[in-house]
């Protein structure tokens, strides 16, 4: 293996340097070799010598053969040290070849070899450096290679008798040298050995039957101690390998190049491959309607999530302005269903008036609660296919307009008109209690009609209301423009609007936390568990299903009832 | 592998959303909330996702993925990491929007009185807007009616023929290369065919969600809705007819077989107001109420009932009982939500002809019921025809 390694590296130096013998080829050559015979002296100086004697036979319908062509292994040598002679006449015209890289050419000028002729070729070229190499199974030994001329196959015809002897350095003992296997078609796998005229150990290869077109390689080896240690040519790396470190550096800058392009496709079509998807969060939306118009007052408050207690007071007003109940205590507070048949109270109105029927102080928070679930519950079932967002939005215009209404009304009687007319829409401002206080609080207030039936206190003959009671203080009565209209000091008005929550807190439903804690408990449940494999491969839902966070607060989350 | 795959130039592929389909998930009857969803992809990658018919969900594009996962029951683990393999983002972020959306669907799904809206702050999307097919087909299968029935029940437009059953169910199979995940059947009166349980039958092997609108008269033989519940019903609405018994006594078969599988078969009814009952609305509404309906469809014959119209709402409201208000009855234009739309600011949005078409018996395609203009034929015209004109 080894040695097939070493011949090729070789071979591929000397291929470069041994190219074939050429001729002239504007001419028409056409030419037999019949016998090359090629002496090859390996020099104790570590140079070489090559001797060719080559027989050609001109075809008689070629050109002259005028000019030959001989390779030599390397450009280490020179004319000078080159003789050649045709059929016994010296050659003149020795130059370095055109058309070979390395090599001479030979011109034969009068002594051309005619067409249908034969002549003989003879030429020893001497002094040939750089010609040893280390070889690579035994460094204390030198490599020798040696190819052959060759010819072109569409000049030379025919079959040659090809003669080739390495005369190895003298010195070299019988038991020392070592030939190479050259395994070419037509040669003995072993050379002859012998011994010539010098007394040095001679290798010879012969084939009768070979071919003068083909290239052929031979090698030896010998101890590297029979000749000078400089004349053997350690090989660098490229040289073990076969590669010109020129051609490499070029070869190099090329693969860069190319390396460089072949990376940017494949970055790019990896990167076109592997592209992922540009990721924005799931997003999930329902069909559904905008705005939920046709809300009153306290459904409206669910929706905006006020506390229970404002909205409970919200009904209260309610149901007081439309006659249907009147406040018959106000601490603790306690509400009679008025005797009057009033037509068109909600079913909230009706369960708020039905809780306070209740005697019992716990059975009337029940009753209370199961209101404002079944309030939460229509809210929720109202609110179906309607936008939360875009629907409070739109009651909280409601609220800043009612209030602006109040707010711009410049007599007290518009005032007070415009404030009984949108009272439940005020009352859905967080700050409900500041603004009534703030608008209020100077000037007496001409009560709304339905005042007495919320305060229980406050009597005036021409109220219209069925109550009658005592003045809460101040002026009980004021004429304007002849008429008698009820009034209060804006700041008792604004104590006793604001004050409705408070009693509700306080005396009706207890805690407001808990008061909440059970409706919301039952309006607001968190989802049932996942109890299957379906959905999410085995996931399981969990936490509050309402948006709203309110369980623990006093806001009325509407949440899906079951 | 190979070189070309060592180098990525083989065998990997650029994410891309999913191929564009409709897919369909039935929970096992085992399941404590028996639900359908239906997800169907579009080409650009975004889907709408089907609650039991009836709640319509839009998709972006992740949220696509995540329902496709969603009803292939992936376990969250494997669900983040495909995510996170085909987008930009870490697995760990993956899972957990997995997590809350697959919570989100789950809750709808579990608890279906949910307003998601309002409590899961789901955004809202414009109703029928840019829909690559309708959510629904309304199947007319014939327009004969039962002797006696009112006049106002016939039909308006008289079909020279009725498609073969054969017929049907190849519109039924092009409704779902459409996309279509649910199809309704309605007449005239449907129960007179006699091939409308294997029509049932061939829309439930699709995996499509069939419904019925009937005057109940056959319903009232327990063995006849056995037939038709077995072959997949989903849900159907009795068309009441105040003056007969056929209603009750379809409603009895009902709560007869919902007792008997234990099923919480889905039954609506229908209750148009007429200057003959406005009387009696409130009345008629708890006794449907009694009867065990899961909802309930208003109308009026008149605009000038309105005012009983919201009044009957807020009756049902009060019950608890929700309404369906789009599908195909008559005077199904004069109902309480497109009243209360028109009365806002804005225009109802039409639902006819973008989430809903309706066939007739002779595969004519209409907008909706008793809107006469014909988009093409169902049967013999291909649907890209007929969406196309539907949608110009």
């Amino acid at each position: 293996m080894k040695l097939r390694r070493r011949i090729l590296l070789f071979a591929l130096t000397l291929l470069i340097a041994l190219v074939p013998l050429g001729v002239v080829y504007a001419q028409t050559y056409a030419f037999q070799v019949p016998r090359q015979r090629v002496d090859v002296y390996w020099q104790s100086n570590g140079t070489l010598t090559v001797s060719y004697e080559i027989l050609f036979l001109n075809e008689s319908y070629a050109d002259p053969i005028d000019y030959v062509d001989v390779g030599l292994p390397n450009d280490s040598y020179s004319i000078s040290n080159i003789s050649a002679s045709i059929d016994g006449e010296p050659i003149r015209h020795i130059a370095y070849s055109p058309y070979v890289d390395s090599g001479v050419e030979l011109g034969l000028g009068g002594a051309a070899i005619p067409p249908g002729t034969s002549g003989t070729l003879r030429m020893t070229a001497s002094g040939i450096s750089d010609v040893l190499y280390e070889d690579n199974q035994d460094d204390a030994y030198a490599s020798a290679l040696f190819m052959p001329n060759y010819f072109g196959s569409e000049f030379v015809n025919g079959r040659s008798d090809i003669t080739v002897v390495f005369h190895l350095p003298p010195g070299v003992q019988p038991s020392e040298p070592r030939w190479h296997t050259a395994g070419h078609a037509g040669f003995p796998e072993a050379p002859v050995t012998g011994v010539d005229n010098s007394g040095r150990i001679t290798y010879t290869w012969r084939s009768s039957s070979a071919s003068a077109s083909e290239d052929y390689l031979f090698g030896a080896s010998f101890p590297r101690s029979y000749v000078p240690a400089s004349s053997v040519t350690t090989p660098s790396f490229w040289q073990r390998y076969g590669i010109d470190p020129g051609a490499l550096v070029t070869l190099m800058v090329c693969l860069c190049f190319a390396a460089t392009f072949i990376l940017i496709i494949v970055v790019s079509v990896r990167a076109e491959k592997s592209r992922r998807l540009k990721y924005l969060p799931p997003k999930i939306s329902v069909e559904g309607h905008g705005i939920k118009r046709g809300l009153t007052a306290p459904e409206a408050a669910i929706l905006l999530e006020q506390p229970m207690d404002k909205i409970l007071s919200m009904i209260l007003f309610s149901v007081v302005k439309k006659g249907a109940a009147e406040v018959v205590s106000r601490d603790p507070l306690d509400v009679a269903r008025s005797t009057k048949e009033v037509t068109g109270l909600h079913e909230y109105e009706n369960d708020f008036l039905n809780a306070f029927a209740e005697d019992d102080k716990a059975k009337r928070r029940r009753a209370l609660q199961q209101m404002m679930i079944g309030l939460v519950r229509r809210v929720a079932n109202k609110m179906r296919g309607f936008s939360k967002g875009e629907t409070v939005t739109f009651y909280k215009k409601i609220t800043a307009d009612a209030w602006a209404e109040v707010e711009a009304a410049d007599t007290p009687k518009v005032k007070s008109a415009a404030f009984d007319e949108n009272l439940e829409w005020t009352m859905l401002d967080p700050n409900y209690e500041r603004r009534t206080r703030d608008v209020f609080s100077s000037g007496p207030v001409i009560l709304p009609r339905w005042y007495g039936g919320y305060n229980p206190t406050y009597t005036t003959a021409g109220s219209g209301s069925s109550s009658v009671g005592k003045s809460g203080g101040g002026s009980p009565t004021r004429t304007t423009g002849g008429a008698s209209l009820p009034t209060l000091p804006g700041g008792d008005f604004a104590a006793s609007m604001v004050g409705g929550a408070q009693n509700f807190a306080g005396s009706v439903i207890g805690s407001l936390s808990d008061f909440t804690g059970g409706v919301t408990k039952v309006t607001n449940p968190p989802p049932p568990p996942s109890t299957s494999s379906g959905g999410g491969g085995g996931f399981s839902g969990g936490g509050s299903s309402c948006a709203c966070a309110c369980a623990g607060c006093a806001c009325a989350c509407a949440g899906g009832g079951r | 592998m190979s070189l070309l795959e060592r180098l990525g130039l083989r065998g990997g592929e650029r994410a891309k959303p999913l191929e564009p389909g409709l897919f369909s998930y039935t929970s096992p009857p085992s399941h404590p909330t028996h639900y359908r969803l239906h997800l169907r992809i579009e080409p650009d990658g975004e889907g709408l996702l089907v609650v039991n018919a009836s709640t319509v969900l839009h998709l972006n594009q992740t949220a696509t993925e995540m329902a496709w996962h969603f009803i292939r029951l992936t376990p969250p683990e494997q669900v983040a990491q495909q995510v996170s393999k085909r987008y930009r983002i870490k697995a760990q972020q993956a899972e957990n929007d997995y997590r809350e959306f697959a919570q989100t669907i789950q809750t709808l799904i579990e608890t279906p009185d949910l307003d998601p809206i309002t409590y899961l702050d789901l955004e809202r999307a414009v109703p029928y807007e840019n829909l690559s097919a309708p959510y629904r087909l309304d199947i007319a299968l014939t327009y004969r009616l039962p002797a006696g029935a009112p006049a106002e029940a016939a039909p308006t437009k008289r079909v020279d023929r009725e498609l073969s059953t054969e017929e049907w169910k190849q519109v039924i199979d092009k409704a779902y290369a459409a996309g279509i995940p649910h199809v309704t059947f309605t007449g005239g009166e449907p129960t007179l065919r006699d091939d409308l349980a294997s029509l049932l039958e061939h829309a439930e092997e699709r995996g499509l969600v069939s419904g019925l609108i009937t005057d109940g008269h056959k319903l009232a033989d327990t063995r006849y809705l056995k037939t038709l519940l077995d072959a997949g019903l989903d849900h159907a609405m009795i068309v009441l007819q105040p003056s007969g018994t056929q209603t009750w006594d379809s409603l009895a078969s009902f709560a007869y077989w919902r007792e008997v599988l234990n099923d919480d078969i889905f039954i609506a009814a229908h209750l148009t107001l007429t200057p003959d009952n406005v009387g009696q609305a409130n009345a008629l509404i708890d006794k449907l109420s009694g009867s065990g309906i899961r909802a309930l469809s208003l109308s009026a014959s008149d605009p000038a009932l309105n005012a009983v119209l919201q009044t009957a709402r807020d009756h049902a409201g009060a019950l608890n009982l929700p309404l369906v208000w789009d599908l195909p009855v008559p005077y199904s234009a004069l109902n309480p939500v497109a009243l209360e739309l028109t009365d806002g600011a804005s225009p109802a949005p039409q639902g006819a002809g973008s989430a809903w078409l309706y066939v007739e018996p002779d595969g004519d395609v209409l907008p909706g019921q008793g809107i006469q203009r014909v988009l093409g034929n169902f049967a013999k015209d291909a649907w890209d025809a007929i969406w196309s004109t539907a949608s110009n």
